[in-house]
């Protein structure tokens, strides 16, 4: 019993010293619980207009019309039908060549072209509508292009909302790889350039190594394997040593010196600590997706899509061939692909042989002696 | 007749040519100079991309010089020579315009050789290709085109060219009276020059890049 009024005792003494600490908790609690009443009635309000505004896109969407062409289905406002529907037709074939069997995503969205009301002129916005997620469970309408009501606004809005809608499904390693929307299209020549310009400034040993055909090199400059060691990855030992001398940032001052009397455990021990500067992004991904998607033929779009395998892997079940021939066409692509020289042309000759005939008759039919 | 024609149109242009020659020559070889510091193949073509309008502006030069000096003669002697030989007017200048054509050719070679002294030079960066013929035969075109104008300008009477100084003066004030009476909405001078430098345009060849080395 007196144990019992011991404990007691002391616990009683221990709340009266915490006494003062419980009530600036306290205090801090309420302000806190203050402080979310707030945002939560401000959520609400902005849940509320959201809500109003998906649920008036939707009542605005049962106004229009619907039209399908191929795999696209498009809600239309109805003074446009008529020249959507009939461009949409034109354009469904050549889509089905471009996405190949992929087009059939499509028929699980929707694209939207609405008549423009804020202008005075007759203009139109094609648009798609998003995945429906949970801020949006009517989906947003992204706008693609808008502009005076034509056969090629019509044209380029299908193909560029197609283009987003098929590669909006896709969520896997390739497609966060990638870091950007896949554009199926054959590789342009300026593209195969910009590859080319690319690789062969590199100044990373990998660059210069892939550049002259080294399809491991490749393969680290387009981050297809993992990167455990940059420094080591991308440059050898005189490659190390020349980014060292090339970047005065990397300032750690008795590693490089050392680096640059021929340490290469110095610059080793620099570049790892300094990795942001010895990585070059990686900008020439989308060209060797593009490739492979053009390699595989008609269903490899579609493979692209579906596969949650690694970059490499899902390049190579694309393409339908190993990732190292992938990689073989693409460096010979980038070498050989370009651009014919703006010098001269057909078009120039003729029209300067034109002029200086022209010219020549006017300078004999003159004046000056009659 | 129309050798005594080269001949004595040769003494009165030679000097000019060989200097022109000589400069278009050098043109490459000092492209390549300045470009060679490049430190990666994008600056280098951005480096040589800066001389294109170089080539263009040689071209118009070359062009002019050879029109100015076949006339020349001609104009310091009231054009009794010419007036004095049984030829027609037609014929005359038909060899007078041919035989500034000729001198023009050894402007294009001293180009090309410059030119292909580049290509050859083996300090082209790999993975960019030289367009030595290509730039050759635009500068050539370009050149000769300079020519034709200014030599139907330099054979016109002084009426024909105040006319056409006459014309291009009355569009800038056309525009500047547009801009003063109704603002900025009416644009007369783009268009004309679009109509002049954009394909078919008489000027359109000095347009556009010349690219002696690019991607």
């Amino acid at each position: 019993m007196r144990r019992i009024t011991r404990l007691a005792i002391a616990a009683a003494c221990a709340a009266a010293t915490t006494a003062d600490a419980q009530g600036t908790r306290a205090d801090e609690l309420r302000a806190t619980r203050a402080r979310l009443d707030r945002l939560t009635a401000r959520w609400r309000v902005a849940d509320s207009v959201l809500k109003a505004f998906d649920d008036s896109v939707g009542r605005s969407r049962a106004a229009l019309d619907t039209v399908r062409a191929g795999n696209l289905r498009i809600l239309v406002s109805k003074a446009l039908r008529a020249e959507v529907e009939a461009s949409a037709r034109r354009r469904a074939g050549p889509l089905d060549t471009l996405l190949g069997t992929a087009t059939a995503r499509l028929t699980r969205h929707w694209i939207v072209v609405r008549q423009r009301n804020d202008s005075t002129l007759d203009t139109a916005v094609v648009a798609y509508v998003a995945k429906p997620g949970k801020a949006y469970p009517e989906g947003r309408e992204i706008d693609v292009i808008w502009g005076p009501v034509a056969d090629t606004l019509y044209g380029r809005g299908f193909r560029t909302a197609a283009m987003h809608l098929v590669w909006s499904d896709a969520d896997n390693p390739v497609s966060r790889w990638l870091n950007a929307e896949l554009n199926p299209d054959t590789t342009t020549a300026v593209a195969w350039t910009t590859v080319r310009l690319t690789l062969a400034s590199d100044q990373t040993t990998a660059g210069h190594k892939c550049w002259n055909g080294d399809i491991d090199a490749c393969k680290v400059m387009l981050r297809l394997v993992p990167l455990t060691d940059a420094p080591t990855q991308f440059f050898d030992s005189a490659g190390r040593r020349q980014h060292v001398e090339r970047n005065t940032g990397l300032s750690d001052e008795p590693h490089r010196t050392n680096c640059l009397r021929g340490d290469d455990k110095a610059c080793r021990a620099l570049m790892a600590f300094e990795q942001w500067s010895v990585i070059p992004p990686n900008l020439l991904s989308g060209t060797v997706a593009q490739l492979a998607v053009r390699m595989g033929g008609s269903t490899a779009l579609d493979r692209l899509i579906a596969t949650q395998e690694s970059p490499a892997r899902a390049l190579a079940i694309t393409a339908g061939v190993p990732i190292d021939s992938v990689l073989r066409v693409w460096v010979r692509n980038a070498r050989e692909r370009r651009l014919p020289s703006e010098d001269m042309s057909a078009g120039i000759a003729a029209g300067s042989l034109m002029w200086i005939l022209v010219c020549g008759v006017l300078a004999m039919r003159s004046s000056r002696w009659r | 007749m129309f050798s005594a024609i080269l001949w004595s149109q040769w003494k009165a242009t030679r000097a000019l040519v060989l200097v022109v020659t000589v400069l278009v020559f050098a043109a490459p070889l000092f492209s390549l100079q300045v470009a060679y510091t490049a430190f990666s193949p994008v600056q280098f073509v951005s480096s040589m991309q800066s001389f294109g309008a170089l080539y263009s502006i040689m071209a118009a030069v070359a062009g002019l010089l050879v029109a100015l000096s076949a006339w020349r003669l001609d104009h310091a002697g009231h054009h009794v020579y010419a007036l004095a030989l049984p030829l027609s007017r037609a014929r005359y200048a038909a060899y007078r315009f041919t035989a500034g054509l000729v001198f023009l050719l050894p402007i294009a070679v001293g180009l090309l050789i410059g030119c292909l002294l580049v290509a050859i030079s083996g300090l082209i960066p790999d993975g960019l290709h030289a367009y030595p013929i290509a730039l050759t035969l635009r500068f050539t075109l370009a050149a000769l085109v300079a020519y034709a104008v200014f030599f139907a300008i330099s054979a016109a009477t002084n009426k024909t060219a105040g006319m056409i100084i006459g014309v291009i003066a009355s569009l800038f004030f056309a525009q500047y009276l547009l801009n003063v009476f109704a603002g900025n909405t009416y644009d007369i001078l783009e268009p004309t020059v679009n109509f002049i430098f954009v394909r078919p345009g008489i000027l359109s060849v000095f347009a556009g890049r010349w690219m002696l080395v690019d991607a």
